[in-house]
């Protein structure tokens, strides 16, 4: 068994030229015939960091956080929170929509949702240079500790694929399982404090809410832009979050490995 | 195992478990206590071969026969339920031409995107990109986007980057019958020269192709291996089951046995091989003014025995019951061999071949015709069997058609027909021209 899923994930490296290969199409793809092309992947952050700044700062005045303009603090919550459920909704329908590569060719069907993985994090490169040029703006200061993000980026990773495997995986049996996603995202983006400050809640609420795991990675990636906070400052939340990543990882890949050899049969 | 042996197949068993909602099938994965909730469909059922290195196997078989289960259990597509399989070596599999082609991209990006697929590394395709441009021939088309193509376009370029990854073991589904006639020969020809390099395994309607790129057979019918051997013989097995499916399907109401037996007029022993069987004309397929009528006909190759497949230079026997309704002087019977299109290819008649009356008592009679197959392009002919009285090849009475009755296959092992039929070059000379020139 752990044989088989060491097998698995080596699949993973063995095809990284494909992976990449499959990213840049996907990439390209989204925006192949529009003029802007890649461009558009930076438009679209940033027009709706400008509406939130516009709606949130101008309209309802709200007031910085920690001495942090609101729409930073914000742009620096939503990134993560982008990247996850990007590569988790993109990765519902992944194995359906590859049914031909699938069926027809000999096809590591695993490496899917990693495909929708790095092609996920062309996106959040522009989400960060948009968070980075209002970091500029602000005349906000740089430290060391905003290279923490990669070690979150790889939190997520780990995270957002363990789950991306399972609902692929389990996709082409429930086909209910795409809308289902988008409804569990829509509640996930607000039950996670993105848009609002967790110190608002009572103590009691703010531990039920710090089980959500992606809460870790929101807040660390604030950490990382504003307090400069080390991600050990809290060893108990960072083990506790890999204990939950790390399980949902292995679910993910064993649930993903035991139906794959039947994709074939209901595609 | 043998290091020769590519593909080893023991007792492979593959079932398709029916569900009737996918929720059931789900349900049955993750079951504690493995309730079933299918019902089965066996696609293979114990079937063991082994290919070795270097070998063309074809594996035919009718629609449904599991021919292409088979290909993808190979290409590990599909998992067996049950039995053996070993595979070694670079597998290239040709299951659907295309399949990794994207439309928006255009023909040179897809050419990349399924070579990585295939799992070829970037610098092989740049070494390779010309030749593979050079097969497709689509010329300046291959930097518009793959939906712009003509469906011949978009076949050709997906058959030229398949066959570029120069694998240890291709596979091939039905992948030779594209594009137009000769870009059919060029694959052809690129297949049998990559089976110099390496095995393939290939699953084809073409009987033409079975005989002339194989080695062996592998007949399959109803997930069952019943044949394996020398294609000639698992094509005429082929055969043999495609036409009892459609003379059971034919022959309804009138036993042809009892006919036989009551024919009254029985020349030569040929009557009293029971073995062929004996085809109904069905009023459908006839034709004429029916004064002699052609009640049923069968087929036989020299030695009696049923034919299906029918190579240059053998003999053909064909019989049919008539019955006449009226005493007939000069009588005359013909055959057509018409192509699949329906283009008569050859024929004759008795009265211009034989220069003989031939009469006909009341009642009913049994005829034979003997000729020998021309050698002809190889493909599947049908026989259309008549009755006509007069005393002109040309202008004559018809009094009974059987059309389409009999149908064989022709072969040609080894040698490409030109066309058509082939004609025989009689005598080749070469002489120098400056000689000749000085002469004249």
């Amino acid at each position: 068994m752990i044989l088989k899923l060491f097998e698995f994930l080596t699949v993973i490296f063995d095809q990284r030229r494909l992976i990449s290969e499959l990213a840049k199409r996907e990439v390209i793809n989204q925006y192949i015939g529009s003029f802007l092309g890649i461009v558009w992947t930076f438009i679209q952050p940033a027009v709706m960091i400008f509406v939130f700044w516009f709606v949130f700062s101008i309209g309802f005045k709200s007031q910085p956080l920690h001495d942090v303009p609101f729409v930073v603090w914000l742009t620096a919550g939503m990134a993560p929170w982008f990247v996850f459920s990007d590569i988790v909704t993109g990765s519902a329908g992944i194995v359906v929509s590859n049914a031909h590569l699938i069926k027809k060719t000999i096809f590591h069907s695993q490496i899917l949702p990693v495909v929708r993985l790095l092609s996920s994090y062309v996106t959040h490169c522009f989400f960060i240079l948009v968070l980075l040029i209002l970091v500029i703006f602000q005349h906000m200061p740089f430290s060391i500790y905003n290279l923490q993000i990669f070690y979150y980026l790889f939190c997520i990773s780990i995270l957002a694929l363990g789950i991306a495997w399972t609902v692929s995986a389990l996709h082409p049996f429930i086909r209910d399982i795409v809308p289902l996603v988008g409804i569990v995202i829509q509640v996930g983006f607000w039950a996670t404090p993105i848009f609002w400050n967790i110190g608002m809640m009572p103590a009691k609420v703010q531990t039920i809410l710090k089980i959500n795991p992606m809460f870790y990675i929101v807040q660390g990636y604030r950490e990382s832009f504003f307090d400069f906070k080390p991600f050990w400052d809290h060893p108990w939340l960072t083990i506790y979050f890999w204990v939950v990543a790390l399980s949902i990882f292995a679910i993910g890949a064993t649930v993903f490995m035991k139906l794959k050899p039947q994709f074939a049969d209901v595609l | 195992m043998d290091s020769n042996i590519v593909i080893d197949v023991r007792n492979l068993t593959k079932v398709y478990k029916l569900f009737n909602t996918n929720k059931d099938r789900l349900k049955e994965t993750f079951h504690p206590f493995r309730k079933k909730y299918h019902r089965d469909f066996k696609a293979l059922d114990n079937l063991s071969f082994q290919v070795e290195k270097g070998e063309a196997v074809g594996i035919i078989g009718r629609n449904g026969s599991g021919k292409s289960t088979l290909l993808q259990i190979i290409c590990s597509v599909l998992q067996p339920t049950d039995g053996h399989i070993e595979v070694q070596g670079r597998i290239s599999a040709l299951l659907e031409l295309g399949a990794g082609f994207n439309p928006e991209f255009t023909g040179r990006e897809n050419v990349f995107l399924s070579t990585a697929i295939m799992g070829l590394e970037r610098e092989e395709v740049v070494d390779k990109f010309d030749r593979i441009i050079e097969f497709a021939d689509i010329g300046e088309f291959i930097d518009q986007p793959v939906k712009l193509y003509s469906s011949g376009m978009y076949i050709r370029l997906a058959f030229a980057t398949a066959i570029s990854v120069d694998p240890e073991l291709l596979i091939v589904d039905e992948a030779l019958a594209v594009g137009d006639i000769f870009f059919q020969q060029k694959c052809i020809a690129q297949m049998k020269e990559m089976m110099s390099r390496c095995t393939i395994v290939f699953v084809t309607h073409d009987m033409h192709s079975v005989t002339n790129l194989c080695k062996r057979v592998i007949l399959l019918e109803g997930g069952k291996k019943i044949f394996e051997g020398s294609p000639l013989e698992g094509v005429s097995e082929y055969t043999k089951i495609v036409h009892t499916e459609r003379f059971q399907k034919k022959s309804k109401g009138r036993s042809s046995t009892e006919l036989t037996s009551n024919s009254n007029n029985s020349p030569g022993n040929l009557n009293n091989n029971e073995g062929v069987e004996w085809i109904d004309v069905p009023e459908t397929y006839k034709g004429g003014a029916n004064e002699v009528e052609i009640l049923c006909v069968r087929l036989m190759g020299e030695d009696l025995r049923a034919k299906e497949t029918v190579i240059a230079g053998e003999m053909l026997i064909v019989q049919m019951i008539v019955d006449a309704k009226l005493e007939k002087n000069n009588v005359i019977f013909g055959y057509t061999v018409k192509d699949r299109v329906g283009n008569a290819i050859f024929g004759e008649n008795t009265c211009s071949s034989l220069k003989e009356e031939l009469r006909l008592s009341r009642g009913r009679h049994l005829i034979t015709l003997r000729f020998y197959w021309p050698e002809v392009h190889s493909a599947t002919y049908t026989l259309t069997l008549g009755v006509g009285e007069g005393l002109d090849p040309f202008v004559h009475t018809i009094h009974c058609w059987a059309h389409n009755m009999l149908s064989i296959t022709a072969l040609t092992p080894g040698k490409g027909v030109h066309g058509i039929f082939n004609n025989s070059i009689l005598e080749c000379t070469i002489c120098d021209t400056h000689h000749e020139a000085a002469e004249i």
